[in-house]
């Protein structure tokens, strides 16, 4: 490779926008002998375009440096060029100017535990940096350090890499990083329990009864987190054709259960029913609803 | 033993959950799973193929020495707390060691879902005992043989091996039985010492 | 023919066990021996427990010569640690150079072969320990049964398993046809009394029995590399490091390659520069207790699974015509025989074979116009068809007729 006449410094900037930068060509001695030139000879150019000659100083014979004020680009490319023997103009060097904002402070950290997977968190970055920018999930207890969690750019959540341990209080904070600084959110303090998703209840069955034509019994399973959480269920009904849903009265199904009788309905009618579950204080998240399933009601006795 | 509890986790300093009731009723939960022989013991007995009258009564024959429920209760806050952390310590290990059991730690997932709990159980005495600002003078907790219950002069043959671990499992469960139940009469995990 | 009948009476020298193969490794001279080599027939007789309790009787005959030492392997029917073996010999010469014998010599002194372990009184001692054998195989089952125990009883598993008890210490379960349960081994487990309750026991590590690969192939898409699989059949790893998963071995007989694959069911093998072009190989499964294998030969060139045609090209030509053009991975010589289909509206309308060494065209006529057609092309060995190509699909338009 052609040992280059001269360098650009700093090689990789990286600026901050709305901030200066200076750039400073220094040409070699041996250069200056055989092409005949010293850094008045310096032509800077940005993408191929020359930089007009005010933003250009000349600080000896072998240096000229470049200002930019107000830097706006986003990922120039600056050139260190020469007009050899006066008139031929050869690229001496060139460097690719990168610029974007420090990452801000991650908020809104939030996380789920869906049940079967592993803890995913996710945050607001806040602004666009425009940079290559990293950030790494941090999870703790109190006598353990758990493998970090690191996203690439553009993403603001990730999947832990451990399954999650309920009734352990655990602080996660997510750390950001570019070239031009690293931040911490808040770290939130949480036992993973109280972050869960059930699985939605499943085998919903529906039975109606030839003694009481207004009521249909529910029966179903719950996910298998209720052998370790008391799970409350929230139901939900309408008719064949309603598009509505009616809700069964929350406070009626607080406790734990796996059957549910529906009472008030209409008599030889079809109705369709749906159950959804949460964690039976109301922390986590309302599972997904259950598959629908449909039963009839009885026909009222003739009078 | 607490001083050597800190000790140990000189560096811990974040994530301890600031309340105690919250903390007691974690302790509670994390005894009711451990307590329960189906996340260990009863997998165990089904992979080793134990699951028979003769070997399941063989399992509980002999128990690995655990502190026991009375000498558990016998102890103040802070000595059964370090009591289960040290006791915990040891089952952590020795739950390492059965790994070799199995041609791959996958084949018998809830072993690593014990060791978990384990630390998490710890993890939480350990908080626990931070909330409790425990006395000076400190006695070292009884030692839990948590080895094998018979001493071998050679070196034992699998099936003594699988029974001892058996044992071993089914004395870890109870241990984790009596440490719910002592949490238990913790009542709303107040600071008071019962026994000073 | 010499004539007077010789007296060779053998001496043991040494008797080597190995308990775990349940081995006994004799070795023995004849002193009187003077001849350079002849051929002798030795027979040899087991006592177990007592020397008057002969188990085995049987002959060995073989080629003497002058001041050698004569091997024999006697496999024991029981664990050696159960019982006191005694071992003698005697020979009578069978060789040409002698009229036939009829006498045999003096019997060797009985050896005592003793891999007894002692018991301590409390405990029972199971043999094997936790052997491994395979799904079928028969194993005997000794028990040393402790001087304070009493009311011994034993189960495989849940089922009650009876033995043949030779003394008041000693007795021999036979298990025929073991079966595998999982790879944690059945327990055999056994009750004793001495005042308290005690369980003993022993683990049989029982694999299943090794498969032989099936549907062993090999195939190149470059002739750069050879694409071997094969169905390994069940997996035979058992716990507790009895058994690690079988492995399977290559070996390619013109070249004296022998390669370890590092997976169950497939294996990559370079073909080099001076590779021939006829391949003959044994791929072998093996484990603990067992070897399998299976054997293909082939042409190369009738294993070639060519890579889709590329740089397909499509220019329509007026309204009704359209050229196509497409590449092949091509090695010199090697011809390609390329199918061209023409869809449209996903029927096949047109189909044509083309011979191809590198590169191919090939015109579409009478086609509609203002129609969309699928031109679909793929390619196969011309001369030994072995598997087609993956399709290459190009969407075109023919333009509307001109007025």
């Amino acid at each position: 490779l052609v040992e280059p006449c001269g360098y650009i410094y700093p090689e990789f900037p990286v600026v901050q926008r709305g901030s200066n930068f200076t750039a400073t060509c220094v040409l070699k001695e041996k250069c200056l002998q055989v092409y005949s030139v010293n850094a008045t000879y310096i032509v800077w150019k940005t993408n191929h375009v020359a930089v007009p000659k005010e933003q250009v100083t000349v600080i000896n014979r072998t240096a000229s440096s470049v200002t930019f004020t107000d830097v706006v680009f986003q990922n120039v490319q600056l050139t260190c060029n020469i007009l050899s023997f006066g008139q031929i103009e050869q690229n001496v060097y060139g460097i690719t100017i990168l610029s974007g904002y420090p990452p801000d402070i991650p908020t809104n950290l939030s996380c789920i535990v869906n049940e079967g997977k592993n803890m995913l968190c996710q945050w607001d970055p806040g602004r666009e940096t425009y940079l290559e920018t990293n950030y790494t999930l941090k999870s703790e207890w109190a006598t353990e350090k758990f493998p970090d969690c690191r996203t690439k750019h553009g993403t603001s959540s990730c999947m832990m890499g451990y399954t999650p341990i309920y009734f352990v209080n655990i602080e996660v904070w997510v750390e950001a990083e570019n070239a031009l600084g690293n931040v911490s959110s808040e770290p939130i303090n949480f036992d993973p329990v109280d972050k869960v998703k059930p699985s939605p209840p499943h085998n919903l069955s529906v039975t109606n009864s030839e003694e009481l034509s207004s009521i249909l019994k529910l029966a179903w399973v719950n996910s298998g987190l209720d052998s370790i959480l008391r799970l409350k269920s929230d139901i939900q009904y309408r008719t064949k054709d309603a598009s509505t849903w009616i809700q069964v009265p929350l406070e009626d199904t607080v406790s734990p259960r796996t059957s549910f009788t529906v009472q008030d309905l209409k008599p030889f009618t079809e109705y369709v029913f749906r159950i959804r579950s949460i964690k039976e204080n109301g922390k986590g998240y309302w599972s997904d609803w259950s598959e629908e399933a449909s039963g009839t009601t009885y026909e009222d006795r003739p009078s | 033993a607490l001083a050597l509890l800190f000790l140990s986790m000189s560096w811990a300093k974040r994530g301890c959950s600031s309340s105690s009731p919250k903390l007691l009723s974690q302790l509670k939960s994390q005894a009711n799973i451990t307590g329960n022989t189906a996340s260990l013991l009863e997998p165990y007995i089904l992979h080793q193929n134990l699951n028979t009258l003769t070997l399941r009564a063989a399992c509980t024959e002999h128990p690995v020495a655990f502190p026991s429920e009375d000498m558990l209760r016998q102890l103040s806050k802070p000595d059964f707390l370090s009591t289960v952390h040290a006791t915990l310590g040891r089952v952590w290990h020795q739950l390492g060691a059965f790994r070799q059991q199995f041609p791959k730690i996958q084949d018998f997932p809830e072993l690593e879902r014990a060791r978990q709990n384990i630390q998490g159980i710890r993890n939480n005495v350990y908080c626990m005992a931070r909330l409790l600002h425990p006395p000076l003078e400190i006695p070292e907790p009884t030692q839990a043989d948590s080895g094998t219950s018979r001493p071998t002069t050679t070196a034992p043959g699998i099936f003594q091996i699988k029974i001892d671990s058996c044992r071993f499992l089914w004395g870890y469960h109870r241990f984790m039985g009596s440490v719910g139940r002592v949490f238990e009469e913790w009542g709303d995990g107040s600071r008071r010492s019962r026994r000073h | 023919v010499l004539g007077e009948p010789l007296q060779l009476t053998p001496e043991i020298h040494t008797v080597s066990l190995q308990s775990a193969l349940q081995e006994a490794n004799l070795e023995w001279t004849v002193p009187t021996f003077s001849h350079q080599e002849l051929n002798i027939v030795f027979q040899i007789e087991i006592s177990r427990m007592r020397t008057s309790n002969t188990i085995w009787v049987g002959n060995y005959s073989t080629t003497v010569k002058h001041e050698e030492t004569v091997h024999w392997k006697w496999t024991s029917d029981i664990p050696l640690e159960c019982a006191t073996h005694f071992i003698r010999i005697r020979a009578m010469v069978d060789d040409a150079q002698y009229p036939p014998q009829s006498s045999w010599s003096n019997w060797s002194s009985w050896k005592e072969v003793n891999a007894q372990v002692s018991v301590p009184p409390d405990t029972l001692l199971i043999f094997p320990e936790d052997r491994l054998l395979e799904e079928g195989s028969n194993v005997t089952i000794c028990l040393m049964i402790g001087q304070n125990l009493y009311n011994v009883s034993c189960k495989l598993q849940e089922e009650p398993i009876r033995g043949e008890q030779l003394d008041s210490h000693l007795s021999l379960i036979k298990l025929n046809n073991v079966v595998f349960l999982n790879n944690a081994g059945t327990n055999i487990n056994c009750k004793a009394m001495n005042g308290t309750k005690n369980t003993f026991g022993t683990v049989l590590f029982v694999s299943k029995v090794l498969e032989e690969p099936k549907n062993f192939s090999c195939e190149t898409r470059d002739f750069k590399t050879l694409n071997c699989l094969w169905e390994p059949g069940i997996d035979t790893t058992l716990s507790w490091h009895k058994q690690r998963s079988q492995h399977y071995t290559l070996y390619e007989s013109f070249s004296g390659r022998r390669e370890v694959s590092n997976h169950r069911n497939s294996h990559t093998w370079q073909i080099t520069e001076d590779s021939q072009e006829t391949y003959n190989f044994t791929l072998t499964a093996e484990n603990n207790l067992r070897k399998r294998s299976v054997s293909i030969s082939f042409n190369l060139t009738h294993r070639v699974h060519p890579k889709a045609p590329h740089d397909v090209t499509l220019k329509t030509v007026g309204a009704t015509k359209a050229h196509m053009t497409w590449k092949v991975p091509s090695r010199g010589d090697y011809t390609l025989l390329c199918q061209v289909e023409l869809q449209c509206e996903g029927e096949v309308i047109h189909e044509h074979n083309v011979s191809v060494h590198t590169s191919a065209n090939y015109l579409f006529s009478d086609l509609e116009p203002d129609t969309e057609y699928k031109a679909c092309v793929r390619c196969a060995s011309a001369n030994h068809f072995w598997k087609w190509s993956d399709w290459m699909q190009k969407k075109f338009r023919t333009p509307e007729a001109a007025p």
